[in-house]
């Protein structure tokens, strides 16, 4: 399953067998995934594929049925999202959550915050995390009329200060103009060159597609196919998933 | 052992009647998602309402039903349409103060209305008692029994046999959905809040039979309304009666054991056992704790 | 760049709060009235549990309906351990601050790790249960309502000039003002902030909800357990009905939403306003005020949470913008 070039860089998370129902639904069967360190992974499918359940797994803040999640080979699936946190699991949620009752600067600062209680420092270090994505004229300002792309930059932004090794971002690129897009794409290529593995939730197919190093396709809480973009694109059973039973989307 | 199983009946028939209200509490909590803490005060407002009904008219509190179902229901509608409405999109700390704020208008206009002093109905059968097996049932509670199963019967089976009763399930299981499958959702939130309101406006009328009234009665029902709900678990149909019985005759036997002033303190101790032990409540689906 | 003490209060200095509390510390000179005296205690007093219910409340964003709890349990431990036993009301007051961080723990520990609203409904559930537990035990020995014997001197913190209750409120309101303002400045704050704002993305980032909501809680409970204490050698009566009644955790709350939650000078505010405001209503009307003062809070809270959410200090900084721009763009 696995290839040999990135098996070098071993892996940074590791799910086996990870299962959960809610009330007799299947949410997730048998879920098995390695996620390489450095890589970008894109994690695609259908509606209803329980893709942000096992995002929601990995961070924490939903328990499993059976199976084990391993971070850096540490047994995690106990611990609480701040734990996971504190290890360097960063994670964006699909509908940004963002404290709209702080700056932005602060919204930064509190991301920060993990690494030194010294708030000067911090503050320091949230500036020039928001220079860095160009959002410094912005600092000031509450976060509640911001547009949905600087949302999302600026949730990137609060988890990259809480010094993630692992970045699970929900839906980066929906609802995102073209322009926006591509700012996008540079943040997240930015990101990957810091040497943050990244695991991305995303529908827009043309965009996950070009900027992953590597696919898994969930349907119906289980995982129908794991590989390359281009062997993906061509796999009939994904192609089915996409193509035979097409839902309502939210 | 008598006196026991007396206790234990006199519970259930009152258990009956929480359950009622309780279910009142639910439906407004599980379709509109609304955290109401002015529930017990429409509880209060309901048995003022049976009063004044036997008062002004001296007919029977229940012939009254007649006149306050289809006021309760506008009222409800009418609550959903000028408050409920803007706040079920808030975040639920906007909900708990709001109704609270409600909670106090309706204690302290009561109390102007009415002042504080207790009011109650006497009824042809306030005193008469029903006689089986060496226990004596008074009929004030038999009947409100009776009308409480009437009324949870109706509702249970317009919940399940009406199509507006399933889309008021089909809301309170997901919005979102319903409302992409063409449900009004406002349309069944007002319906939802009405039928609420009938639920308290029947137990009201009841409660009004064998328990006298004051203006700040209502924050002992909310309180007892959300306890019976907790610990059936939120959302439960057969959990909140089985809350509700469970909390009646635990209200007889330490009332009758203990001291009867001290079972709310036993409701307290019990509502922080079920949360450290069993939040989701007897009925309800297990959610992580984080 | 560390800052000097001086820094520090110089920056203080230019604080529009600042120069709003010193004016509040100088009222009480300008008139040996009793009634203005007995006025601006209360002033003091409400604006120093409101100001405490604020801070897990306001800033946490997790509401207590039910801090009277705190309130009556520092009433009864203060009162009754100086009118039956004689011990000293200092004693009585570090005793009570210790019982309100106890009954804070309890319920926090039950509640904190579930949905925000659980907390909201133990809270009311702890303080119903102490009135009828107080009710309960209070009635054996000396009848209901029990009255404090008053023997002037500091160490009974009795006094037989009003000034002197109401610059003990003034410093109670100074102390829970200053230490609110440092949690604010501190990594606690921020963090309370984050839990208040949104608890899952909170945690996301690292902050244990759980343990900064006890932490602050059990703060609250401390500050309003002691003011419980002190209102009881004030009012020198106590009563279940009284000291655990739903309207003291109403007004807590009130003041706190009218002024501006979430604010320092909010649930000042707010009690600078509105204790004046009743108290002369209730000179006016008299004693039929009591029930319509309560049914319009009552109106008041439905009113700001539906169109002011912010209070009166959101209206405060809205006005101030918009005379800014005025100022900025003169044509426009």
């Amino acid at each position: 399953m696995m290839h040999d070039i990135d098996r070098n860089n071993g892996s940074i998370l590791e799910l086996k067998d990870v299962t959960k129902s809610f009330g007799g639904i299947h949410a997730l069967q048998g879920i098995n995934i390695n996620i390489q360190r450095g890589a970008i992974v894109g994690l695609i499918g259908p509606n209803g594929a329980g893709k942000t359940t096992l995002f929601n797994m990995i961070s924490g803040f939903l328990g499993m049925d059976r199976g084990e999640i391993r971070f850096n080979q540490k047994e995690i699936s106990r611990l609480y999202p701040y734990d996971r946190s504190k290890l360097g699991i960063g994670r964006t949620f699909q509908l940004p959550k963002i404290f709209n009752n702080m700056s932005v600067l602060d919204n930064v600062l509190i991301g920060a915050l993990q690494k030194s209680g010294d708030i000067g420092e911090s503050k320091q270090r949230a500036m020039e995390i928001l220079k860095d994505i160009n959002m410094e004229s912005l600092a000031d300002s509450f976060p509640g009329d911001l547009p949905i792309a600087s949302r999302k930059k600026l949730e990137i932004c609060r988890a990259l200060a809480s010094s993630p090794t692992l970045l699970l971002l929900d839906e980066a690129i929906s609802g995102l103009t073209p322009k926006e897009t591509l700012e996008m794409i540079d943040l997240i290529e930015k990101l990957s060159a810091k040497g943050i593995t990244l695991l991305i939730i995303e529908h827009v197919m043309k965009f996950i597609m070009n900027i992953s190093q590597w696919i898994v396709v969930l349907n119906h809480g289980q995982k129908i196919a794991e590989d390359t973009p281009e062997e993906v694109a061509r796999n009939e059973t994904v192609i089915d998933a996409y193509l035979g039973k097409r839902e309502l989307s939210c | 052992m008598e006196i026991f199983i007396q206790l234990i009946i006199n519970g259930c028939l009152t258990g009956t009647t929480y359950a009622l209200m309780a279910l009142g509490l639910s439906i407004i909590f599980g379709t509109l998602g609304l955290i109401n803490f002015a529930h017990g005060d429409f509880i209060m407002l309901a048995m003022y309402g049976g009063f004044l009904i036997s008062l002004f008219s001296g007919m029977d509190p229940y012939l009254g039903l007649f006149i306050m179902l289809p006021i309760s229901f506008v009222l409800g509608v009418g609550l959903y349409r000028v408050l409920f409405k803007r706040l079920i999109d808030a975040p639920e700390e906007a909900h708990i103060i709001a109704t609270f704020g409600l909670s106090f208008v309706f204690q302290y206009g009561a109390m102007l209305l009415f002042s504080a002093e207790y009011k109650s109905v006497s009824t042809d059968y306030s005193a008469d008692v029903f006689h089986i097996w060496n226990q004596y049932i008074d009929y004030p509670h038999i009947y409100g029994a009776m009308a409480a199963v009437i009324l949870i019967a109706l509702l249970i089976s317009f919940l399940r046999y009406t199509n507006t009763g399933r889309a008021i399930r089909a809301v309170s299981e997901q919005r979102r959905g319903a409302m992409m499958i063409g449900i009004n959702v406002h349309k069944i939130y007002a319906i939802a809040a009405g039928i609420g309101l009938c639920c308290i406006a029947v137990s009201g009328v009841s409660l009004i039979t064998f328990e006298s009234v004051h203006p700040t009665i209502g924050v002992h029902f909310n309180l007892l309304c959300w306890i019976i709900v907790v610990l059936g678990g939120i959302g439960s149909i057969p959990g909140t009666i089985v809350g509700a019985m469970i909390i009646a005759v635990l209200e007889m036997l330490v009332g009758y054991y203990f001291e009867p002033t001290l079972t709310t303190f036993a409701y307290f101790i019990m509502f922080l056992a079920i949360l450290m032990i069993r939040p989701s409540g007897i009925f309800g689906i297990k959610e992580r704790r984080a | 760049m560390k800052i000097t003490t001086g820094q520090r209060l110089q920056s203080y200095m230019k604080d529009p709060l600042v120069l709003f509390i010193a004016v509040l510390g100088i009222l009480p000179l300008f008139s040996s009235h009793h009634f203005y005296l007995q006025m601006l205690t209360l002033v003091f007093l409400f604006a120093f549990f409101s100001e405490a219910w604020n801070i897990i409340s306001g800033f946490g964003k997790q509401f207590s309906l039910g801090h009277v709890a705190f309130f009556g349990v520092g009433a009864y431990i203060t009162g009754i351990l100086y009118s039956d036993y004689g011990i000293s009301p200092w004693i009585g007051l570090v005793l009570s601050g210790a019982f309100g961080v106890l009954l804070a723990l309890l319920i926090g520990f039950a509640t904190f790790r579930l949905r925000a609203f659980f907390f909201t409904l133990s809270t009311i559930a702890c303080a119903e249960a102490l009135r009828v537990l107080v009710t309960y035990w209070r009635l054996g020995s000396s009848g209901l309502g029990t009255t404090i014997p008053a023997v002037n001197g500091l160490e009974n913190l009795t006094f037989s000039h009003e000034i002197c209750y109401t610059y003990i409120a003034y410093i109670l309101l100074l102390v829970v003002v200053f230490v609110t303002y440092r949690i604010t400045k501190s990594r606690i704050g921020y963090y309370l902030l984050a839990t208040g704002g949104d608890e899952e993305a909170a945690k996301s980032l690292g902050v244990n909800t759980y343990r900064i909501k006890l932490a602050v809680f059990a703060i609250s409970g401390f500050f309003t357990a002691i003011g419980g204490g002190f209102y009881c050698m004030y009012m020198r009566y106590i009563e279940p009905s009284m000291v655990f009644a739903v309207d003291f955790s109403v007004q807590f709350a009130v003041f706190a939403i009218v002024g501006g939650l979430g604010t320092i000078a909010g649930p000042i505010l707010g009690s600078v306003i509105l204790i004046p405001l009743s108290t002369f209503f209730r000179s006016w009307i008299g004693g039929l005020f009591t029930p319509i003062g309560f049914l319009i809070y009552g109106i008041i809270l439905v009113i700001i949470i539906l169109f002011l959410p912010g209070g009166l200090m959101k209206g405060i900084s809205i006005v101030k913008d918009k005379i800014v721009q005025k100022i900025n763009n003169p044509q426009e």
